[in-house]
């Protein structure tokens, strides 16, 4: 009988804070105690507990602390981008696995148990992509939440709301970004890093012989890439960032779009150091083409070079009409 | 009908909620513990349920309106609350709102009959 009461003082204060636990349970004893007729009997014990109901509400009730790991004023940006990470990293290491897979083809792989085995490694890839991302969102976001981000009235900030905060009504609104295009630059931006960080070999010439074997030759000259790396996943994850930013805003305003230019003209200065330097390049590469084509070393390194200025001119521009231009959809 | 019985129960529920916290008050001039306020107000015709009082005292007890004492003077150690000062102001001036919002209500409701009336 005593034992009933004591499972039951045990049930409510396990879920409470320490420095509170032991005198929320002996005044809960004499509470039911109290309540108890004289000589009570097990039925007495049972009709009382019944009275005060579950003890994991019961704590509740007494337990001022958060009881949640990410409350109502993160929940709904949370399933948005826990949605849109886990998508979009799941896409792309698919993706990935399938080229890799398809550029490694040969004879043997025709065999049936091999195509089994590599469709199985694509799904528990993409099983594993998920998880991770979905782990590593909730961590965020569990984080954003114990230190008070969404306390605000608005998420992500802790102005109070003012009629000024209303958005603009969706008619012909320039300053409405886009979801979709945001998912889809996002998924341009991991794949292509993706693609330079674990296979940059795949960016080559491919050149079938007489015995119709394909030659590779890579563009890049893989070891003097590998040195870019870091700074190439740094751009990727600050490039991310930004359009986790934009799918979060939905609205172009004066701070993004200045991030947006930094970005711009940084991805451009990077661009110039990676274009100027020789030894980036895969001589074979212009041999090979050389070769195939008949012409002159020179002459493929002349248009090589023309091709190069082009491409330059051209990315520049347009990373810098893209950076200003955001600017005038802040406007009202 | 039933549904009907259903919802008023639940709204009466929820009014009686609002005045909670100023029913306890008033019983706490004198010490008081868990249980004997719970008879007290049973005899009262006001009834609260025990699992809804037993922490809400505590909470008043954080909130600095009430102050609390173990009595282990008697075969049972008790825990008492009684209003500390602050409580005492509190309460007189949350009896003040109820008085005038009770009688905002009252106009209201007043007004309403005579309305009926008049159809």
């Amino acid at each position: 009988m005593m034992n009933l009461i004591d499972r039951y003082i045990f049930a409510v204060t396990e879920h409470l804070p320490e420095d509170m636990r032991e005198d929320v349970g002996r005044e809960l004893r004499t509470n039911i105690e109290d309540m108890l007729p004289q000589n009570p009997e097990k039925g007495d014990v049972y009709r009382v507990l019944e009275e005060l109901g579950n003890p994991w509400k019961l704590a509740s009730e007494y337990n001022p602390k958060k009881r949640y790991l990410i409350g109502p004023g993160l929940y709904d940006n949370y399933l948005s981008v826990l949605k849109l990470v886990t998508g979009v990293v799941t896409a792309v290491l698919v993706a990935i696995t399938l080229i890799s897979w398809i550029f490694n083809l040969s004879v043997d792989t025709y065999l049936f148990e091999n195509i089994i085995e590599s469709f199985v490694e694509v799904l528990v890839i993409a099983i594993q992509g998920a998880i991770q991302a979905a782990l590593w969102v909730t961590l965020v976001f569990a984080v954003l939440e114990r230190t008070g981000v969404g306390e605000g009235v608005i998420p992500f900030s802790k102005k109070n709301w003012s009629p000024d905060d209303l958005p603009v009504l969706p008619i012909n609104d320039k300053r409405k970004i886009s979801r979709g295009e945001t998912v889809f630059s996002m998924f341009g931006t991991v794949l292509f890093t993706a693609l330079l960080y674990f296979r940059p070999q795949l960016l080559a010439l491919y050149i079938k012989d007489e015995f119709a074997n394909i030659n590779i030759t890579p563009l890049f000259d893989t070891e003097r890439l590998q040195s870019y790396i870091p700074i190439i996943i740094l751009f990727a994850v600050i490039q991310l960032g930004i359009f986790i930013w934009k799918y979060i805003a939905r609205r172009w305003n004066i701070s993004l779009a200045v991030a947006n230019l930094i970005y711009n003209l940084s991805l451009c200065i990077l661009l110039l150091i990676m274009i100027n330097d020789n030894s980036l390049f895969n001589g074979q590469f212009f041999i090979e083409i050389s070769n195939y084509t008949k012409m002159a070393f020179s002459e493929i390194m002349a248009i090589w070079e023309r091709v190069i200025v082009v491409f330059t001119v051209v990315f520049i521009a347009i990373n810098i009409w893209d950076g200003i231009s955001k600017f005038s959809y802040c406007k009202e | 009908m039933n549904s009907i019985g259903k919802l008023l129960d639940s709204l009466t529920i929820e009014l009686k909620r609002g005045v909670l916290v100023l029913v306890v008050l008033s019983q706490l001039h004198k010490p008081e513990y868990g249980y004997s306020l719970v008879q007290k107000l049973e005899e009262k015709k006001m009834p609260i349920e025990a699992s809804t009082l037993y922490p809400l005292l505590r909470r008043l007890e954080k909130q600095k309106l009430l102050i609390s004492k173990w009595d282990t003077g008697e075969s049972r150690p008790r825990k008492f609350y009684q209003l500390s000062a602050e409580g005492e102001e509190v309460y007189k001036l949350l009896k003040n709102e109820w008085k005038s919002l009770g009688k905002q209500i009252e106009n209201l409701l007043e007004e309403d009959e005579c309305n009926d009336e008049s159809y």
